[in-house]
């Protein structure tokens, strides 16, 4: 197995070395740019808590007690975000990838190819590490004014952390291949999203408490303890609370009573015994899962196997004029169990922002009208995040996706401007949907006055249809046919000009967003250069795209 | 005299500075099947893709049935049927889905394609495969569905690039059966194949591509006469032509 997993590795390796070394200026500047968003959001959350915990531990009594709160909440999120992620991605990268189909024709052991795709599964899974546990671990050192040694213990625990999500996401990804014996894989889909819902609903609500604000109303160091215990409770259970009460073991000022090494330890042993049995399981049971996806709810039917128990002629809904078109879209998004459980997933983060805002809302945190005004607006941009999140990996690359089927649509007689058009309008209702919904979601929960949460779900439907125009615009005008992977091909210099294009539209938006909440708050009044600013850039981006995508695509060769 | 279906004037397709056709000129006429046979790189999948409107030319015209497919593609497209030689379609939809879908493109009336799509389909037998998703086929099921959507709207000229690839001999035997068909009942068909005796077999006249440049044209027997070789195979007159 070690001789395996020494070529694999070192083929990796191979490959990694000469895309450096072959690397053109169009890459590079594409690596740059994400190298520059990832130090960006990086450097954004490090400042944000870096802030936050300054001041919070000016507090001496409640201070400590929030930033112990703030890590705790940050490691059981960061631990559900990664597990998700790793249930979601192993099924591409672990059971479903082309070079595992290629391995496994070799005589090459299985375990190390399990073991192989499984450390990648694990890196990709530690984004939420990276971006949202480190610049905290970093940002409370410097805060707290911590030593070498704080640091040495958070690398070793934020590694240890990284290697217990990977192993939990192994173990249920088994679980979820195990459950297919029993429940379809729509049903599975279903009941995997399920059960992350349940848990982030869980955790929210335990994590935010009504209490909250009294939870950290201390006036003495013998309530200051209490509360302590208290925190202690909240969290006490949760698989990333080892973790980071390493991590608030070893800050200055903390108590020692508690031997941190031992505990460092007996986190390494429990994950230790939790990868033998991953081992075990990839060493049994790799094969036969990978075989399972490999033929798949999908694959694996007989080639007669009816698709409907009793069928109707297509299309069956939309029977006006080119409503096959959307009709054939439906059918596309709908039959990708795939796609819908990555749709899944960007929902599932968009219901936890509703409920942090539902949480924002309970604890009336609001201050001036100015505050409550960036507030709002923040919640726009968040909400239009969320629409160009879901264009980019949807609607961005819907019409390469085409790929070697383009050749239907493009030799047909039906004008391109059509499929445009209709592409549009079915990802426009898509992601209009949701989008409107949510919006409409978040002004209930913050309690906006009717006029301003009106005005507000206007502000997210306009984003919702713009941001599409945007997205589909793009992936139409620089289209890409031979690669078949959403990620690459929303990763490319077009797709980084979308999202840029979009964010700049976000911007704008959540500009004219603030200066209504203002306006309305302050004088009452409806502030009607907002709504028609909106309007006029939305007007303006959808028609760019309107008239110059059909034409690109008429100019389109198809090399399929 | 009748229009030919189909008239290539001195088309060329450039890619970069590489000339895949270069100054193609060849009519087809009504009932006709025109064999298009060459190496590998000789410019026939590009001439089957530019008169499908997959491609434009670099320089020349193609006309279908009179019309101009660079001025009126639309119309054009319509009198086309195109079989490509990789038949991708959309794996989610079922075969029947996929063929219905094509009907809709070419704006067909829903009666009428409802029962081409039944005639086309127990032609091949495949009455219960149709009802399975394309992505689950096998090579050859999707060759069929593919030659049948191009047949569904009963278009002039068909296109065909490689249509025999994966296909059983019972099934084989079919397409060439429905290409006979649609030629009798004056239809065009321009072949494209790299298999001698099918050409040998179903065309009435073969050109030979090789570089992009059309080097040799006739029916079998005038290649056996140009290739110094009367009576004998296609495969020795093609072998001889392209040495």
């Amino acid at each position: 197995m070690f001789g395996s997993l020494a070529l694999l590795f070192g083929n990796q390796r191979r490959i990694v070395r000469k895309a450096f070394l072959e690397l053109n200026w169009a890459t590079a500047v594409v690596a740059a740019v994400f190298v520059v968003i990832g130090a960006g959001i990086f450097v954004g959350a490090y400042v944000f808590f870096l802030r936050s915990f300054q001041a919070l531990l000016a507090e001496p009594l409640a201070g400590p007690l929030i930033a112990r709160y703030v890590l705790e909440s940050s490691f059981s999120l960061i631990f559900l975000l990664g597990a998700m992620s790793f249930v979601v991605s192993s099924v591409n990268h672990i059971f479903r990838a082309d070079e595992v189909r290629f391995l496994a024709a070799m005589p090459v052991d299985p375990l190390a190819v399990f073991i192989y795709r499984f450390s990648g599964a694990a890196l990709l899974a530690a984004w939420p590490v990276i971006f949202l546990g480190l610049p905290a671990i970093i940002a409370l050192g410097v805060a707290s004014a911590a030593s070498a040694a704080y640091y040495l213990f958070c690398a070793i625990v934020l590694l240890l952390f990284v290697f217990f999500i990977a192993v939990t996401g192994g173990l249920l990804s088994f679980l979820a291949a195990w459950l297919t014996r029993f429940i379809g894989r729509s049903l599975l889909w279903i009941v995997e999203a399920a059960f992350f819902l349940a848990l982030l609903f869980g955790l929210i609500r335990r994590i935010i408490p009504r209490s909250l604000f009294t939870l950290f109303n201390v006036g003495t160091p013998e309530a200051a303890a209490a509360a302590g215990d208290r925190l202690s409770a909240i969290f006490r259970g949760f698989p990333s609370h080892p973790f980071a009460e390493v991590v608030s073991l070893v800050l200055p000022g903390s108590p020692t009573g508690r031997p941190v090494i031992m505990l460092v330890l007996l986190n390494a042993a429990l994950i230790a015994v939790a990868a033998l049995i991953l081992i075990e399981l990839g060493r049994r049971y790799f094969l036969p899962v990978w075989r399972i996806h490999e033929e798949g709810g999908f694959l694996a039917r007989p080639e007669d196997a009816p698709a409907r128990a009793a069928r109707q002629p297509f299309p069956r809904l939309f029977r006006w004029r080119y409503g096959y078109l959307f009709e054939k879209d439906c059918l596309m998004l709908f039959r990708n169990a795939e796609d819908l459980s990555r749709a899944g997933f960007l929902l599932m983060l968009m219901i936890v922002y509703v409920l942090a805002a539902r949480a924002i809302s309970v604890m009336e945190a609001f201050g001036p009208t100015e505050l409550y005004a960036a507030v709002v607006a923040f919640a726009f941009a968040a909400i239009g995040y969320f629409a160009l999140t879901i264009g980019m990996r949807f609607v961005f690359p819907s019409l390469s996706l085409e790929g070697k089927s383009a050749w239907v649509l493009w030799s047909s007689p039906v004008h391109i401007h059509e499929f445009f058009s209709w592409k549009f309008f079915f990802w426009s209702a898509a992601v209009g949907l949701p989008i409107t919904l949510a919006a409409a979601v978040t002004a209930l929960l913050f309690g906006l006055p009717l006029w301003l949460g009106v005005f507000f779900v206007y502000a997210a439907m306009s984003a919702a249809v713009s941001l599409t125009a945007v997205t589909l615009g793009q992936g139409s005008i620089f289209p890409n046919f031979r690669d078949r992977d959403p990620d690459t091909l929303s990763t490319s210099p077009a797709g980084l000009a979308a999202a840029a294009i979009g964010l700049a539209y976000i911007w704008i938006v959540a500009g004219y967003v603030r200066r209504f909440t203002l306006a309305y708050l302050l004088v009452g009044q409806i502030d009607t250069l907002s709504i028609f600013g909106i309007l006029i850039v939305s007007w303006a981006v959808i028609t760019i795209y309107w008239i110059a995508a059909p034409r690109a695509m008429d100019r389109i060769e198809f090399p399929g | 005299m009748p229009k030919p279906t189909l008239e290539l004037r001195s088309v060329q397709k450039k890619f970069g500075g590489l000339a895949a056709v270069d100054d193609l000129s060849l009519t087809i006429g009504s009932g006709e099947i025109y064999g298009l046979i060459g190496p590998n790189g000789s410019g026939k999948t590009t001439t089957i893709k530019m008169i499908a409107g997959l491609y434009k030319p670099t320089k020349g015209t193609i006309k279908v049935a009179g019309l101009d497919a660079l001025h009126s593609p639309t119309k054009v497209k319509r009198l086309v049927g195109y079989i490509p030689d990789d038949p991708a379609a959309y794996d989610r939809l079922t075969g029947r889905e996929f063929m219905e879908f094509v009907g809709q493109l070419f704006g067909m009336d829903r009666a009428l394609r409802d029962r081409r799509v039944a005639e086309l389909i127990a032609r091949y037998g495949l009455e219960k495969t149709s009802a399975g998703y394309f992505g689950q086929y096998s090579r050859g099921n999707k060759q069929k569905f593919s030659v049948m959507a191009a047949l569904l709207h009963q278009p002039s000229l068909l296109l065909v690039d490689e249509p025999m690839v994966g296909l059983d001999p019972a099934s084989a035997r079919v397409t060439k059966e429905l290409l006979r068909e649609f030629a009798a009942a004056g239809g065009a068909v321009l072949l494209s194949t790299h298999t001698m005796p099918i050409a040998q077999e179903l065309c009435s006249r073969i050109g030979i591509l090789k570089d992009g440049r059309l080097i040799e044209e006739g029916t079998v027997a005038e290649l056996g006469t140009k290739a110094g070789l009367p009576g004998g195979g296609l495969e020795d007159d093609y072998l001889k032509l392209t040495a």
